[in-house]
Order: structure tokens, then sequence, then C-alpha cells
């Protein structure tokens, strides 16, 4: 049996739901792409950029903010997140091996396998014929439970920020 | 040069496809093939991204998502007046930068600076004609501003990890973050304006910059390794502390717990009363510290924003 903090899980799921779904598998499917056609420092760059969200993601589960961008390099330095560390010792973009990005392929899927796990729910793919309508569903049990526990409804225009948070610019749009 | 036919063939699909999917739908404008594959740079996993520009005024810019199998079909339907202000708001006065321009004046928005990339290499879907913007040196000049503006943030980051971190690699980590957002400067100031930072690389190598230089980009991992690739770029010395300003968020208000004083953020976070921090970012690490700083932008209390004179000073 398992217990989960209603508030807490009201408060990440859909965070963890829309990344897990957009950024973390969305970008997977990146790295194979780029592997795919070859193209190595893309398929690399990608990888890094999953590995970051993943690290993120454990942050997020643990009551933090879902960021993107700098923030949530900000968010890895302030907590000295050792994904830092892994991503500095990798070699330049330029000379990414198919072996490279292998290995952080294989540590992606393992990380997202372990966070699904830990979910006590199943996380819809959303970009995905037959995830579209699992997924709204999802949201709304969430929001549902949101508004039962008291955390306040959803920022949904937050969705597509590339940094997680409002553009101090945007309002000149 | 991109046609709709060979950019629509990398997922396996055809102009006609693509039409009969969205059937009446293209009667709402003139149908745009936008995004990587638009602009040469997508592969099989890439989503088909269409823009249908109109006359009509749109209210928000959410995507309605169709498939055409596995491959996402987004269409984000797109007023025409949008575009036309996106123009006018473009810069009139550039330095030269990177091996190409950059504007004086502030940035453009992140999605201004999206659009701006999407629309400079539209393909229209069904009919030879030009991309929705020029990419002429207006546009060029003002994407490098957005980059730049970027720039001096990530560097902002780097340089708080590296004061407050007592470990070499996840200094590393912030300094090999900003030798990417540098790159993207070079890049985007030599005239390859779509925004994505999973294509870096890819753009980097199409504009024909030297391997060599890119293998010294991509090993920053230092303040010094930093210098000399941005100075090998062609990109000034930024010191953030002076260029870049700290903006508290809109979702903080102050608290009170037992005649203790907080700030509570996003109705989640509590933080003490002194990571309200405001205003240029040197003086605030003066105040605070570097750790606290790092963490008041972690938790969402501040954002970075280019001081923008400033910023054009040192471009100058």
């Amino acid at each position: 049996m398992r217990v989960y903090d209603a508030r807490r899980l009201a408060a990440v799921g859909l965070d963890t739901a829309i990344v897990m779904s957009l950024a973390i598998e969305g970008g997977i499917e990146d790295v194979r792409g780029a592997v795919d056609d070859d193209d190595l420092p893309s398929a690399f760059e990608s990888a890094v950029e999953v590995l970051s969200s993943l690290a993120m993601m454990r942050h997020l589960l643990d009551g933090g903010l879902r960021s993107f961008g700098l923030r949530r390099l900000a968010l890895l330095g302030a907590t000295d997140d050792e994904v830092l560390a892994v991503i500095a010792a990798l070699p330049p973009a330029i000379d990414a091996t198919p072996e490279v990005v292998e290995e952080l392929l294989a540590r992606a899927q393992r990380e997202a396998a372990d966070i699904r796990a830990a979910m006590p729910f199943d996380i819809p793919a959303l970009r995905k014929p037959d995830g579209l309508f699992k997924g709204l569903r999802v949201a709304k049990s969430l929001e549902a439970l949101r508004a039962r526990v008291g955390v306040p409804p959803f920022d949904w225009t937050l969705i597509g920020e590339p940094h997680g948070e409002r553009d101090p610019r945007s309002s000149a749009d | 040069m991109v046609t709709p036919e060979r950019a629509l063939a990398t997922v396996g699909y055809s102009v006609p496809e693509v039409q009969e999917l969205l059937g009446s739908l293209l009667d709402d404008g003139d149908a745009y093939l936008v995004g990587s594959l638009a602009a040469g740079l997508g592969n099989t996993t890439s989503d088909v991204d269409i823009h249908l520009v109109g006359d009509e005024p749109v209210t928000g810019s959410a995507p309605t998502m169709f498939f055409l199998g596995e491959t996402v079909v987004d269409v984000v339907l797109i007023d025409r007046n949008d575009i036309d202000r996106l123009v006018r708001a473009l810069p009139s006065e550039w330095v030269p930068l990177a091996g190409g321009i950059c504007a004086l004046g502030p940035a453009p928005s992140r999605k201004a600076q999206s659009r701006l990339g999407r629309w400079c290499t539209a393909v229209a879907l069904t009919e030879a004609s030009p991309p929705l913007i020029p990419a002429d040196a207006a546009a060029v000049a003002a994407s490098a501003r957005g980059a730049v503006d970027e720039l001096a943030q990530a560097l902002a980051i780097a340089h708080l990890i590296d004061a407050r971190s007592e470990d070499v690699g996840v200094r590393g980590g912030g300094w090999r973050a900003a030798g990417c957002a540098l790159l993207e400067v070079a890049v985007r100031a030599r005239g390859s304006v779509f925004v994505g930072p999973k294509w870096l690389w890819s753009k980097a190598i199409s504009i024909g910059l030297d391997e060599e230089l890119l293998r010294r980009v991509g090993g920053v991992r230092t303040a010094d390794t930093f210098r000399s690739a941005a100075a090998e770029l062609g990109v000034p010395d930024l010191d953030p502390f002076e260029l870049v300003q700290l903006r508290p968020s809109d979702s903080i208000e102050p608290v009170d717990v037992n005649s203790r004083p907080f700030i509570l953020v996003n109705d989640q976070h509590l933080l003490d009363a002194d990571l309200h921090v405001s205003g240029n970012l040197g003086d605030e690490v003066d105040r605070v510290g570097p750790d606290s700083v790092l963490t008041a932008i972690a938790l969402g209390a501040a954002t970075l924003l280019a001081n923008d004179p400033a910023l054009d000073e040192a471009l100058r």
C-alpha cells in the first residue's frame, strides 16, 4: 500500500504529467529522430536537455517549481544538482559519438521510468493520437483534486513559455 | 531551398495529404509551413507546424492538434496584423557583432523572437511565395539582440553558480550553458534566426562555423574558457553584474508569521524577506550574497532582465 500527499499531488500532478509527456518523452523522441538522421550534435543536445528536465522534475516532485531554460539552470545550480556535473563531464557536442548519445538516452529512459513508477496515475502521451483525450481526463481530475484540497487552479497560460515563467518583455507584444 | 513538398517528405507525407487532413480549415487563411521542417532542420520525428494567416483577430496562440499517422500537425491561427506589428517593431539601428549584426534597444520578447524565426523561414503550403517576413538586416539584428539578452542572463547565472558552489563540475555545467548562449548569439547575428536550442549545433554547422571553434565553444566549462571563446567569436566582454537587473515576480506577496517577515511565492514557497531582490544584480549580490539571489531566481521570486541602455553601451 502506498500513501500519497493529496495537496502535493494536486500541486505538482499536472506539472509532472506535462513535463513528462512533452519535455521528457518528446525530448527522447527528438534524440531518436536526430540519431536516425545522423545528426549527432542535435541528438546530443536534445539528450542533455532531457537529462536537465529530469533533474528539474525530481525537484518538482519534492515541491519545487516547473522551470525550463535559465530558471531551471538557476534551480540546478542553487541545489548543486549532480546533473550539472554530469553534463560538464561530457565532450563538446561536435564530438558526440553514437555511444555517448546511446548512454545518455539509456540514462534518460531509466530515470523517466523511475518517475513514472513513482506517480499514482498513468501519465498519458499527450502528443500521441491515443493520448490526447486521456490527457484531458487526467487534467480534469487533477483540477478537481486541486479545487477539493484548496490548491489554486493550474495556470495554463504558462504552458509554452520557454523558461516556464512570464516573460518580462511580453507586455510589449 | 526548402519547398513544402521536400519538407513534408522528411516526415513521410505530402502537401495533398496535409490539405486533406485540414480540409475546410484551410479556408480560414493562407497556410504556411513553419517550424523546424520549414527551416530545413527537421527530421522524421518532427511535428508539422502550420500557421494559418487570416484577417480576423485571434485570441490566444495555443495550437489545434491533428495527426497524420503518428505525426503531430499543429495548426495555429495568426492575425495578419500581428505580423505587421512585429515588422513595425523591428529595429532601425544596429551594430556589428560576432561576424554579423545586433540591434540596439530592447530585445523582442521570447515569443516575438520565436515568431520572427518562424515567419522568416515560413514556406507557403500551396503556392510559391516569399516568407511571411523577409530575413533582412532588421530581422537578423532583432533576433541577435534577443540572443544577447539571453546571453547576459545566462552569464549572470553562471557567475552566481560559480560564486556559490564548491563543486567544480556543477560550476562547469553553468558555464557550459553560457557557452551555448554565446554560440546562439553568433549564429543569429550571422543570419540563422530560427529559434530552437536543440538545433544550435546544426545551425552553427550550416552557417559554416569552423569545427575547431565549435569544439572550443562546446568545451566551455570555466569563466576563462568562456572569455576566450567569446573573444574568438567577436562578442565583447559582458559584465552581468552591471548589465542585468532583478525584477520581483508578480506572484510574490509579503506575509508575516509570528512577527517574522517572509515573502510567499506562487502560494507555495515561503522565503526569508531579504530574498525579495530587486534592481541591479551586482548590488543585490553584495547585499544578500550569490546563494540567496540564485535561490530567489530558482523559486520564481525574481526574474532577470537586461538593462537595455547599459547593454547598448557595451555593444557599441
